[in-house]
């Protein structure tokens, strides 16, 4: 996953608001607590940290979000946001499209 | 019967001419193959000669034929059987089937209502299938259906509660929904939408997993088995979908939709599809055509699909990634060469050719360059990107390229064939630096390029200027250091290490390298008889000492030893023999200090008459054979056969220690005497064969289940037959590994781990004359024999090599060590 979507970040951010971040989220997701997203959010912070790291890491990235397109979307929509329910009129087409298929 | 005349099979006579037992068993067998078709023609017959009869089975039939056709998706022909049944029988039309047509045709009120006519009133009974047939029918009505209310009005008010649950859950209030589903009994034909409802609250709330078991437990093939599909994809993001979601592109689209992203809909099922048809390049053009903003550096989704199709490459085999790279380029070809498609596209291009030897290196160094103008055009000048681009540059030329393609087949040492291109890398060194000079990287990869070139003068240079530029950088230090050892330069070298040393003191490596360096200085000097000079720096060395007898580089006694053979070359015999005679007398006369300056001082070029006395006191040592002398002795001699060249006088004292060695093995031993004296003579391979089995098998008679002298015994085994592992080696090494285990010789577990994976590696590899396809072809056996008799010369031939390249390898290492006591002459 890119690493600044990981951390929530912009592209844009500098080297403080990086780290200012990072802390926060090693507070939220520590080693005991969470160590899957311990590790995803260290190996993000390292790819980004300075301008060396990300300049690096936009020249030569080799890792893709997913194996096929849609992995990468699922992937990119559960790092991001919370899915919201349909409104009434799309649940009544969508359970009817599942009642004629 | 024009049907039935269509359809006819060869041998079939026409219904008339059957008699009716026969049509009957034509009937039953058709209508057990579900071919209503068929049947329906022996009915008809049947029912001319007997209406009452058979009528009721033609209706059967007609219904079947009818579901049939609206799975099938035949509506309108569905609709004709049914007006077909009416006309026979009246009323006798399959509700369920009548009501699919209906919701098929979009009529879902009169599907329901068809359903309510039949069960609504509740004295009819219904099977759990067709209960839930009525429930889906009933709610995805979503109208009033005011004859429910009328007829079961039980039935109507937890209808009525799913609705308002469904509502709730829409308008994200999860906990009305929830209490709104206790109107519903747990054995209502709307359980299922009461456990869908709950996924859907679970779903929405975070909790995937109870969600998840909410979703699963609907079942296949219903309405709501379809309809918790998406949802359940959406939560194990990364479960394949199967083949049949593959084709079904309706369920990506209903994903992207629970998702509120209704645009992706049009774009991502089809890309996916083509995706998943290896048709990768039209994958890519299909999203560029359809999805507004892609490709696209800014975070978001265009973003992270950018990032899928542009670092997709990378992991494909190189015929796909070609044809992938065509592709795209002849979709980009109608693009602006200024925009983020083409820095896009030249970054994966030029990415791709990191590992594709074939690119000649200028066309690889103008594709980069390339980059950096669209890059430029893009975004602007980034120096710090350029030098980051020319360090890359520097890093591919500056590879070592290796000239045996199957030295990871055999096992063997790559063979050094040169750097890619050294002009070019230094260059790209150059020119990185010259943007961003600080980068301490791109100094030490520069310098590593003159080491592995060989070019002492550049290397020099560049060491003193990284000293220079990072003067707190202990490694730089420490390398320039040992650099000016070698040139002996010892007091600039002595000088570079002291202050590596004082930057981290805890740092082993240095205060060893520190102090060899005053090891060499001090026999350098020696040799020209400063005496001040040397007894200074030893006396340094000294103080810097480990006690004990363990470290031969930093052990004090060892460094007093050194100290007193320096004095012998100095000149001063007698100040050498008492220094000697102390070192030993405190060392508890100590077998391997002895044998130390002994052996040392004959390395160090020490004049004979200095050693007669304690050549003698060796020589008694020898006429008395023990296993713990043995020991202490080939500790020793392993140290001073790393340090010093090979010489005769060397080779006669192996030979003497292998003898003394084997001799003693007749007296009591322990296993650890034992271990040292086994370790001792694998390294000695052929030579020291005797003592090796000696000793394994003195050691398993007292304990047979030693682990470390089982290990021992299998490598000597081993060794005996160059052949490829074989089950019954990994079957004896894991028998090994669990006594080890049980003994928590956890070192010993560690390197069994590690020969176990390499067994099951090579064990895994099939070779070609293995295949059985190869062994049942009676013409290919005799060219197979062939084949395995070239392979079996073939790997003797590679194993000679080995071995005189093993023995080539082991005289290089004892000369790189001998460096640090050069001048042994």
């Amino acid at each position: 996953m890119d690493p600044y979507e990981i951390l929530g970040l912009s592209p844009n951010a500098d080297d403080d608001a990086i780290r200012k971040v990072y802390i926060e989220l090693v507070r939220r997701f520590s080693p005991d607590t969470d160590p899957e997203a311990f590790k995803l959010i260290s190996g993000a912070y390292e790819k980004v940290k300075d301008e060396q790291s990300r300049l690096r890491h936009y020249l030569f990235n080799r890792e893709t979000p997913g194996d096929t397109p849609f992995q990468a979307f699922l992937r990119h929509v559960s790092y991001h946001e919370k899915p919201k329910p349909m409104n009434y009129d799309q649940m009544k087409e969508f359970l009817r499209k599942c009642a004629k298929s | 019967m024009g049907k039935f005349k269509k359809n006819k099979t060869k041998g079939d006579k026409t219904p008339k001419l059957l008699t009716t037992e026969v049509l009957e068993q034509k009937t039953k067998s058709d209508l057990a193959r579900l071919n209503y078709r068929r049947a329906k023609e022996w009915l008809k017959e049947l029912c001319k000669r007997s209406k009452e009869q058979y009528l009721p089975q033609l209706i059967e039939c007609y219904n079947g034929l009818a579901k049939q056709m609206l799975e099938k998706g035949q509506t309108a022909e569905a609709k004709i059987i049914f007006d077909h049944i009416r006309f026979l029988a009246g009323d006798k039309v399959d509700p369920f089937a009548e009501a699919q047509l209906a919701t098929r045709s979009g009529d879902y009120l009169a599907a329901a209502e068809v359903l309510i006519r039949r069960y609504g009133d509740g004295n009819k009974p219904l099977n759990t299938e067709d209960g839930r047939g009525m429930a889906d029918a009933l709610v995805v009505a979503f109208e009033d259906i005011p004859l429910l209310k009328e007829e079961n009005p039980k039935l109507y008010g937890e209808l009525t509660a799913v609705r308002r649950a469904l509502e709730h859950v829409c308008a994200g209030r999860f906990t009305d929904a929830l209490s709104e589903l206790k109107h519903i009994r747990l054995q209502s034909v709307f359980a299922g939408w009461r456990l869908f409802i709950k996924g859907l609250c679970a779903f929405y709330t975070g909790e995937n997993s109870r969600a998840r078991e909410a979703f699963q437990r609907l079942g296949n093939e219903s309405l709501l088995s379809r309809a918790a599909r998406p949802f359940i994809v959406i939560i194990d993001k990364d479960t394949r979908l199967t083949s049949r979601d593959e084709v079904k592109e309706p369920l990506l689209q209903q994903v992207c939709r629970i998702l509120n992203m209704s645009d992706m809909a049009t774009a991502l099922p089809r890309a996916e599809y083509l995706w998943r048809l290896r048709r990768y390049a039209d994958s890519y053009a299909h999203v560029a055509q359809t999805l507004n903003g892609f490709p696209s550096e800014e975070p978001g989704l265009s973003h992270t699909l950018s990032l899928f199709y542009f670092n997709a490459i990378s992991h494909m085999d190189p015929w796909q990634a070609d044809k992938y790279l065509t592709g795209i380029h002849s979709v980009l070809r109608k693009k602006n060469n200024a925009s983020i498609d083409f820095l896009f596209f030249t970054r994966m291009r030029n990415l791709y050719f990191d590992n594709n030897p074939k690119v000649p290196d200028h066309d690889y160094l103008r594709t980069w360059e390339e980059f950096l103008i669209f890059y430029h055009q893009v975004h602007g000048e980034n120096s710090k990107l350029r030098a980051l681009v020319y360090a890359h540059l520097g890093d591919i030329f500056a590879r070592e390229e290796d000239s045996d393609p199957f030295a990871f087949i055999f096992e063997r040492k790559k063979q050094k064939a040169g750097i890619r291109n050294f002009e070019l890398a230094e260059d790209a060194y150059e020119n990185s630096l010259k943007l961003n000079g600080h980068d301490k990287d791109v100094h030490l990869k520069i310098l590593r390029l003159y080491e592995i070139a060989g070019d002492n003068s550049k290397r020099n240079k560049k060491l003193d200027e990284i000293i220079r530029l990072f003067p707190d950088d202990k490694d730089s230090l420490a390398k320039n250091g040992n650099f000016c050892i070698e040139r002996k330069a010892f007091l600039k070298g002595i000088e570079f290490l002291k202050r590596a040393a004082a930057l981290d003191p805890l740092d082993r490596n240095n205060r060893e390298s520190l102090c060899i360096a005053y090891i060499k200085a001090s026999q350098h000097f020696a040799k020209q008889g400063t005496h001040l000079r040397y007894r200074d720096f030893m006396g340094n060395a000294i103080e810097m000492g480990e006690p004990g007898l363990e470290n031969m580089n930093l052990g004090r006694p060892y460094l007093q030893v050194r100290l007193a053979i320096f004095e012998w070359i100095g000149g001063c015999e007698d100040e050498g023999n008492r220094l000697l005679a102390d070192v030993i007398r405190n060392g508890n006369n100590d077998l391997r200090l002895s044998y130390f300056a002994y052996l040392v001082g004959r390395a160090y070029g020490t004049p004979e008459p200095c050693l007669s006395q304690l050549q003698k006191q060796i020589n008694t040592i020898f006429r008395n054979p023990t296993p713990a002398a043995a020991a202490a002795l080939t500790e020793v001699i392993r140290y001073v056969n790393l340090i010093a060249l090979p010489k005769p006088w060397l080779d006669n004292e192996f030979h003497r220690l292998n003898r003394y060695a084997l001799k003693a093995a007749d007296n009591a031993c322990t296993p650890l005497e034992a271990e040292k004296i086994v370790r001792y003579a694998i390294e000695q391979e052929k030579r020291g064969d005797k003592l090796v089995q000696r000793y394994v098998e003195k050691i398993l008679a007292q304990d047979p289940r030693h682990p470390l002298f089982l290990y021992f015994q299998y490598m000597y085994d081993r060794s005996k037959h160059f052949r490829p592992p074989t089950e019954n080696d990994r079957q004896r090494l894991k028998d090994i590994l669990s006594l080890a285990v049980e003994r928590n010789e956890r070192l010993l577990v560690n390197t069994i781990n590690r020969e176990l994976r390499k067994i099951e590696d090579s064990l895994s590899m099939k070779l070609p004359f293995d295949d059985e396809e190869f062994d049942d072809e009676e013409e290919d056996s005799e060219e197979a024999i062939d084949f395995r008799n070239i392979f079996e010369e073939t790997v003797k031939k590679l194993k000679d090599v080995k071995n005189s390249s093993s023995r080539r390898k082991r005289i290089q290492s004892d000369m790189q060590q001998t460096s640090f006591f050069d001048d042994l002459d």
